[in-house]
């Protein structure tokens, strides 16, 4: 292994435990605010009857965009776990080719998620949500962004354990 | 079709994770309908629909709840009060694993959640006591299914949500099978207590002790009470009521019993995120592959294929037992339901099944695909957890498996062990 490969691994896992590291706190304040919106909407039901239609609504979409953005800390931590029997048994050169493989293939769906997302996003600008008549696209927008964070993840993740695997073959790639 | 089908497997078997598998195989679902990739720019419509729906807020909250309870230290106080009552037995602390299970399943909605609490607490102190650790990790993985399967619980919320089944209903009815598995259990434990000679404490079960234990531990056992009193009295829906069990365990967390610190709490919500995107992962991506089964009327064939064998009720239910479990001996169980309840649930109703009694019977039976060797994912967990081998593990843990296939053939043919209870409370019939 080259001094340059090891940089450019090196560079791939910081940039992707520095940017896992923020989503998860976006993601973070997501799950707070959504929490609050739902204690909100049983203050509401129950307690104190205000005229509040939009926390159900609101809810939805908060949880979408958290676990969907959270799709791509996951990925980061390699913590979308998948039928291993097989692949741990896999001599160790050819795990790496599986993992690239795996990873590629991956970041093709999370592309065209990315790239149909945006047409979706597109139609939503012109269609209106139920209850309170914000634009789809403010929800659907979720899909590519999640999709976009999930191609970047992918492509600094397979960079650094495809460096790593080069440089002790024996070694697993869960971070 | 094949092309799907070999998509789907191959990807599966080189250990590509469940959630992209789902989600390619769909794509390449919906490009082989043709039109020039025309249905491919539906999947993220898909993958965005597959999660709009309003009680899926239940798992989060109760994840989150879940994790803010067993941060304050309540896990070890349910294994107390357990151990009060039935640890002066011979294999005393194997009977209160058991029923810590029981008193847990009522906090946490996921059997992962279970293993891995009880596989660093309780195993580690089994093995102290002088138990075999693949015995000490069997009775941990065979408790650990109670947790879904006795409210709250993922799964249930999962298969109503996507299939219009009263959730409240399901949660009543997964009490007496969670129960049940929890008495055959500990009958197996009774009767190999002598011959794998299990140690017996020493200790004698005292009136105080037993109040004492019930007393430090009353702050979780009140809690589901007060999840399953709200959605089973019709007052809250489980969303709220999840909202609610958030709201208590923090109280009692950070109020009264001051063990949780801000930092904690930063790092609760994080793992509830990151938890909740790897299963919304795969319902996502699953409904892409959902929506290409429904085109292509798979749902209807399958069901056709089951009805051409036998019409008899009794065999019908026998073969979806039997093709759950195969399934769920190597596929994650979120993404089976998903994909199998749209095709099992018609098929239940046609042979006359109440939607209650045949979502517990689908439900259960994956549950126990979780601590079928080779790839139980509540094996993995504790083998990850204890360091023991899945295979030694597996040795110890046949006699519980026997134990709880034997409650899920009851739970199959007897429908009013599920259904006492939703019937009572005015909850079946969806």
């Amino acid at each position: 292994m080259t001094g340059a490969s090891h940089k450019i691994a090196a560079f791939a896992a910081t940039s992707s435990a520095k940017l896992s590291w923020l989503v998860e706190r976006v993601c973070a304040l997501l799950l707070l605010v959504l929490v609050f919106d739902v204690w909100l909407g049983v203050l509401a039901r129950y307690i104190i009857p205000l005229p509040l239609t939009f926390t159900e609504e609101a809810a939805r979409y908060l949880m979408i965009w958290m676990a969907l953005l959270a799709v791509s800390c996951g990925i980061a931590h390699r913590e979308h776990i998948g039928v291993e029997l097989l692949y741990e048994r896999l001599p160790p050169r050819m795990r790496r080719w599986v993992l690239l493989a795996i990873d590629l293939l991956a970041l093709t769906f999370f592309a065209l998620l990315f790239w149909y997302g945006l047409d979706l996003v597109d139609r939503g600008t012109r269609s209106f949500t139920m209850i309170y008549g914000l634009p789809k696209a403010l929800p659907f927008a979720a899909v590519p962004v999640a999709a976009a964070l999930a191609c970047v993840q992918l492509a600094l993740v397979a960079i650094r354990d495809q460096v790593r695997f080069g440089v002790e073959p024996g070694a697993g790639a869960i971070a | 079709m094949t092309l799907v089908l070999l998509t789907f497997f191959g990807l599966l078997l080189i250990g590509m994770p469940v959630g992209f598998v789902l989600g390619i195989a769909g794509v390449v679902g919906l490009w082989s309908i043709g039109g020039g990739g025309r249905f491919v720019a539906m999947a993220p419509e898909r993958f965005f629909a597959g999660l709009d729906l309003f009680p899926f807020l239940a798992m989060p909250f109760f994840i989150l709840a879940g994790e803010i309870m067993n941060r304050s230290g309540i896990t070890d106080r349910l294994v107390k009060f357990a151990d009060a009552l039935v640890g002066y037995l011979r294999g005393g602390m194997a009977h209160s694993n058991m029923l810590a299970s029981v008193l847990f399943a009522g906090i946490t909605g996921a059997a992962t959640a279970d293993a891995a609490a009880f596989g660093n607490t309780l195993v580690p102190a089994m093995v102290k006591q002088g138990y075999s650790r693949p015995f000490a990790c069997a009775v941990t993985a065979a408790g650990s299914i109670i947790g879904p399967t006795i409210p709250p619980s993922t799964l249930m919320i999962i298969y109503g949500s996507i299939m219009g089944v009263s959730i409240g209903g399901l949660f009543a009815a997964g009490i007496l099978p969670g129960l049940l598995i929890c008495l055959l259990c500990m009958a197996v434990i009774a009767a190999l207590a002598r011959r794998l000679n299990l140690p017996k404490s020493q200790q004698r079960p005292s009136l105080r002790g037993i109040l004492r234990a019930f007393r430090d531990s009353l702050s979780a056992i009140v809690l589901p009470v007060i999840i399953l009193g709200g959605i089973l009295g019709g007052i809250t829906t489980p969303t709220e009521a999840a909202s609610i069990a958030v709201f208590y365990a923090l109280v009692v967390g950070g109020l009264l019993y001051r063990a949780i610190s801000w930092r904690d709490l930063l790092d609760m919500l994080i793992r509830t995120a990151r938890i909740t995107g790897i299963i919304f992962l795969i319902i996502a991506s699953a409904s892409i592959l959902g929506w290409w089964m429904t085109f292509n009327k798979i749902p209807q064939a399958i069901a056709a294929g089951f009805l051409a064998v036998s019409t008899d009720p009794t065999m019908v239910i026998g073969m979806i037992l039997l093709l759950l479990m195969v399934i769920g001996l190597f596929m994650d169980i979120n993404a089976t339901l998903i994909i199998l309840a749209p095709v099992l649930g018609p098929l239940t109703l046609q042979i006359g099944m109440d939607p209650v009694h045949a979502g517990v019977m689908i439900i259960l039976a994956l549950n126990i695909s979780l601590m079928t060797p080779p790839v139980g994912a509540c094996l993995f967990v504790l083998a990850s957890v204890t360091g023991e081998r899945i295979e030694a593990i597996a040795k110890s843990l046949w006699p519980f498996l026997v134990a709880e296939i034997a409650v899920l053939i009851m739970i199959a043919y007897w429908s009013d062990l599920t259904l006492f209870i939703p019937r009572l409370l005015d909850l079946a019939g969806g």
